[in-house]
This record gives C-alpha cells, sequence and structure tokens, in this order.
C-alpha cells in the first residue's frame, strides 16, 4: 500500500484546479487587452473567467483573514505570509478585485499581476507534489 | 512569437497526434478498454482546443506568461496520460486484464457505480490513482505481479479502493478532521489546574498531536476502516500482516508515512464488530500481532498523537460516514467460518468471501492452502 492514492488525487485536485484559474487569467488579460476576438474567445467566456477568478479570489482573501484553508490554499497562504506579505495589501487587493468583478468590469493590470502570483504559488505546490510522486 | 514558445507548440502538436494514434491503436487492437479509450480521447479533444488557444495567445503581445502557463498544464497533460495510460495499455497481459475484471465485479458488489472501467498495471507495489483530470471512471490500480497467488495482500485491493472513495467527496476529511480537533480540544478542557507556563507546554503538545493528523493520514485512517467495512476480518490479519512482514518500529510517528502500524492494527480491529473480533484464529492474530509490538515501547509522541480513545473514535465515525454517505456500499459482517465450512467452495466465490475463507484455510491448515486457492481462484467474482 502505497501514498500515491492520496497524493495523485490531491495533485489531480490541483492541477484542475491551476488550469481552471490559468485560462480564466488568460481571458481576462485579453479582454484587458481588448483582444478577445482575436483569441477567438466570447462574452460567455469572459463572464465564466470573472466568476472563476471571483471565487478564487473571495476563498484566498477569507483565507487570510481566518488564518484558515483547506490543503489547497494552505500552500499559497504560507508563501504570501513568508515571502509576499503583508496579509493587509492582499486582502485589500483581493476584496477590491471582487468587487470590481461583481460590477462586471475588467481587472487592473495590477490586479491581474496580484492574481498571477498567487496562482504561481499553487502552481509551485503542484510542481512539488508531482516531484513526490514522480519519486516514488 | 519567441522561437521557444513556437517550438512548445510544436512538441504539444506533435504529441497530441502521437497520442491520438496510440488510443487508435489500442481501438484496432480489440483491447476490451472502450470506456478507457473514449475518455482519453475526449481529454485530447480538449487538451487540442487548449492548443488553438495556445496558439493564438502566443502571437498576442502581452499574454506571453499566460500562455506559457497554458503550455505547462498542456505537457503535464501528456505526460500523465502517456505514462500512466498509455504504457499500461501498450502491454496488457492476460493475467492483468483477467484482474481487471475482477476489479470491476468488486466495485459492482460495492455500489462504486462511479467507477466505469479500470486499467490494472502489474508493474509496482499496490497503489491506486484515483482519478484522472477530474475524473474518477478509468482509475488504475498498480500490483505486484504475485498479486493474485495468496490471499494475505488482497484486502488491499478494498483499501486502495477506499481512495477513490475518499478522493471524491471532501466531507469525509472535513469530518475525520472536525473528529480529531474536537478530541485533542476536549483534552485540552481535561487539564486542571496548571502553572501558565506549564498549560502552555501542554497545550501545545496537544496541538501539535492535532496537526500530526493531515489529510494524507486520515485518507490511510479512512481507507483501512473502509477495507475492513467490505472485507471484515480478513483486512484486519492483512493489515496485521503487512506491519508483522515490514516490521518497522510499530510505534513510529512519522509525517511522511503512513500512521504507526500499532495505530493501523488498533483502529482495524475497533472497526470489527465484537463477533468478528471473537473468531478464535483472529484472536490467535491479534496474540502474534501483541507479542510484536511488545518488543517495542510507544514513546511519548505515539501516546500523545495516537491515544486509544482517538482512534476508536475515529475507526466508529469512519464506518458511520461510510454508512452515512454510502448507504449502498455493503458492509461485511460475517465473522471467520470454520475450516469445514472454509472448504467448501461454491460456483462462485466473491472475491470478499474469498479473502475470509482463504485466511481460514492458510492459518488453520496452510499446507491445505495452495490447492484450496487454485480451486478457489478459479470461480472468483
Amino acid at each position: 500500500m502505497s501514498t500515491l492514492g492520496y497524493f495523485s488525487s490531491r495533485l489531480d485536485r490541483q492541477q484542475t484546479k491551476l488550469e481552471l484559474l490559468t485560462g480564466a487569467i488568460l481571458i481576462l488579460q485579453a479582454a484587458v487587452l481588448g483582444e478577445t476576438v482575436k483569441l477567438g474567445v466570447g462574452d460567455e467566456a469572459v463572464a465564466t473567467a470573472k466568476t472563476t477568478v471571483s471565487e478564487f479570489a473571495q476563498s484566498l482573501c477569507n483565507a487570510l483573514k481566518s488564518g484558515e484553508a483547506d490543503q489547497d490554499l494552505q500552500p499559497i497562504l504560507l508563501r504570501i505570509r513568508t515571502v509576499d506579505g503583508p496579509d493587509t495589501d492582499w486582502i485589500e487587493d483581493l476584496n477590491n478585485l471582487t468587487a470590481r468583478l461583481g460590477r462586471g468590469d475588467l481587472p487592473t493590470d495590477d490586479q491581474i499581476t496580484r492574481l498571477r502570483r498567487a496562482v504561481g504559488y499553487l502552481r509551485q505546490q503542484v510542481a512539488e507534489n508531482s516531484d513526490r510522486i514522480s519519486s516514488r | 512569437m519567441s522561437a521557444y514558445r513556437a517550438a512548445k507548440a510544436a512538441e504539444h502538436t506533435a504529441n497530441l497526434q502521437w497520442l491520438r494514434a496510440q488510443l487508435s491503436s489500442f481501438r484496432t487492437a480489440g483491447l476490451p478498454h472502450d470506456i478507457i479509450l473514449q475518455r482519453l480521447e475526449e481529454k485530447v479533444d480538449e487538451a487540442e482546443k487548449g492548443l488553438i488557444l495556445l496558439k493564438t495567445a502566443v502571437q498576442i503581445a502581452g499574454l506571453e506568461a499566460d500562455a506559457d502557463a497554458l503550455s505547462s498544464g498542456l505537457a503535464k497533460f501528456v505526460r500523465t496520460t502517456s505514462d500512466y495510460y498509455v504504457a499500461g495499455l501498450r502491454h496488457q497481459s492476460t493475467e492483468e486484464l483477467a484482474t481487471r475484471d475482477l476489479l470491476l465485479k468488486v466495485c459492482s458488489r460495492l455500489h462504486l457505480d462511479w467507477i466505469h472501467d479500470a486499467l490494472v498495471r502489474y508493474s509496482r507495489d499496490l497503489a491506486l490513482l484515483p482519478v484522472y483530470h477530474g475524473d474518477y471512471s478509468i482509475p488504475i490500480l498498480f500490483a505486484p505481479p504475485n498479486l493474485m497467488e495468496g490471499v494475505l495482500t488482497l484486502p488491499g485491493i478494498h483499501h486502495e479502493l477506499g481512495h477513490s472513495v475518499f478522493a471524491r467527496d471532501r466531507q469525509f476529511v472535513r469530518e475525520l478532521g472536525r473528529v480529531v480537533d474536537k478530541f485533542f480540544d476536549d483534552e485540552k478542557k481535561k487539564l486542571g489546574p496548571l502553572a501558565p507556563k506549564k498549560r502552555s507546554e501542554q497545550e501545545a503538545a496537544f496541538d501539535a498531536a492535532a496537526r500530526y493528523w493531515s489529510e494524507s493520514q486520515l485518507a490511510e485512517v479512512f481507507c483501512d476502516v473502509f477495507a475492513g467495512y467490505v472485507c471484515g476480518p480478513g483486512n484486519l490479519i492483512s493489515v496485521t500482516d503487512l506491519h508483522l512482514a515490514e516490521g518497522p518500529n510499530p510505534y513510529l510517528i512519522s509525517n511522511t508515512m503512513h500512521p504507526p502500524g500499532a495505530a493501523r492494527v488498533s483502529m482495524c480491529e475497533r472497526a470489527l464488530s465484537p463477533m468478528q473480533r471473537g473468531h478464535a484464529l483472529v484472536r490467535d492474530t491479534l496474540g502474534d500481532w501483541h507479542n510484536f509490538v511488545a518488543k517495542s515501547t510507544p514513546d511519548a509522541s505515539y501516546q500523545r498523537c495516537c491515544p486509544p480513545a482517538l482512534l476508536q473514535i475515529l475507526a466508529d465515525r469512519v464506518n458511520e460516514l461510510i454508512a452515512t454517505h454510502l448507504p449502498a456500499v455493503p458492509r461485511y459482517t460475517k465473522p471467520l467460518t470454520t475450516l469445514d465450512e472454509a472448504r467448501v467452495i461454491p460456483t462462485q466465490l466473491p472475491l470478499e468471501d474469498a479473502i475470509n475463507a482463504g485466511h481460514v484455510v492458510l492459518l488453520a491448515s496452510p499446507t491445505e492452502f495452495p490447492s484450496w486457492w487454485k480451486s478457489a481462484g478459479a470461480v472468483l467474482c
């Protein structure tokens, strides 16, 4: 009996979330640049991307406020707190982002940059977990 | 567009074409894996859409970072599909296909209805890949090539299926996490009058003990008890054998390993009914186990992380969670039989009955076991 069962399912869950967020940020960035037509995505895809990003930003914001996060958000929380604080800046920006998306607006460049940082921490975690599985 | 990004896009194109050709060749070869092939083809379709997006994105200034992230996801998709599925489908032995048929019958009997097909790979120790890009319907069971040559390891199949159950529903980990948190909170409340420094130390120790029970540890607890739920006393003997055979300190607490053997055996025992626990062969096995663990001493870390009361609560809670959330999953309530009863092999023998009868024959009449197992193996279902 090995730990593959648990770690592979955790990795798959994180990878799925990562792909969802990666696609959503790409579409929102294209929308900010006015390039959605060239990219071949319509209004519906932009709306879905806004919802995806908004839900992620909200859950990360809640985790930062409470200090409690599930295992998928924990690595992001940990990295923000060890190398990318302070929490208050993140909370303020994430709140502004969700409010903006809630109004139907697109994110600002700075907000996309911050989102990419958060998703980058998730990507690092996925890479570490991949290593853990492949070394078995 | 940078030369590197263009090169990566070209590489993804070639890889996806290769994947599609591989899947097509498996269809032509007539492998009995229509559902797996269909699911993989659907995923390749999705990946091709992602590739089209990538090829467009790399030509738009300002999307480079996001395109690189998309590219990385495509590379991972190709790697997991290739390493896990294509490599296994290329070399399906008769024995692997027979075990796959048996596994699907077990899944059907246990009402794990989300599993529609499975790939068995005789390539390593027992392990399950329960989910593939969010899809729980086509797990891979890895197993050693001698998996079906005896019964002691076989409840490990049920343990591994437990990972599919556990991974699909986050409710299980949340509930078990709550059990652990409440247990150690209650322990803190029981501390009584202490000097502030001493109280603080004790509370920190309980917090550390609660943290030990991470998701990965709770997953293994769930799967152990799940295997006992569906497989009965045979699972307890199997887990006992696993730790007797491997022989490390049964009290060793490590964040990178399964829960200690002493805790696992204890939970598997506690999850059985009194009638199942009371059978002479179960008591004999536990007697051997207690002689083994008596050679080691539980350290403070084990005593703090794995108190008997917590192990009992966890075993009970997993049983309750399975009964509540998966009411169709049948609980194996039968005790071990007598040797005479075990010798009678019916015309069709469900794996769980074979495991329990097999343990009876193996423990009560070891020399008889090889011929019994050969006959039993012919009617397994």
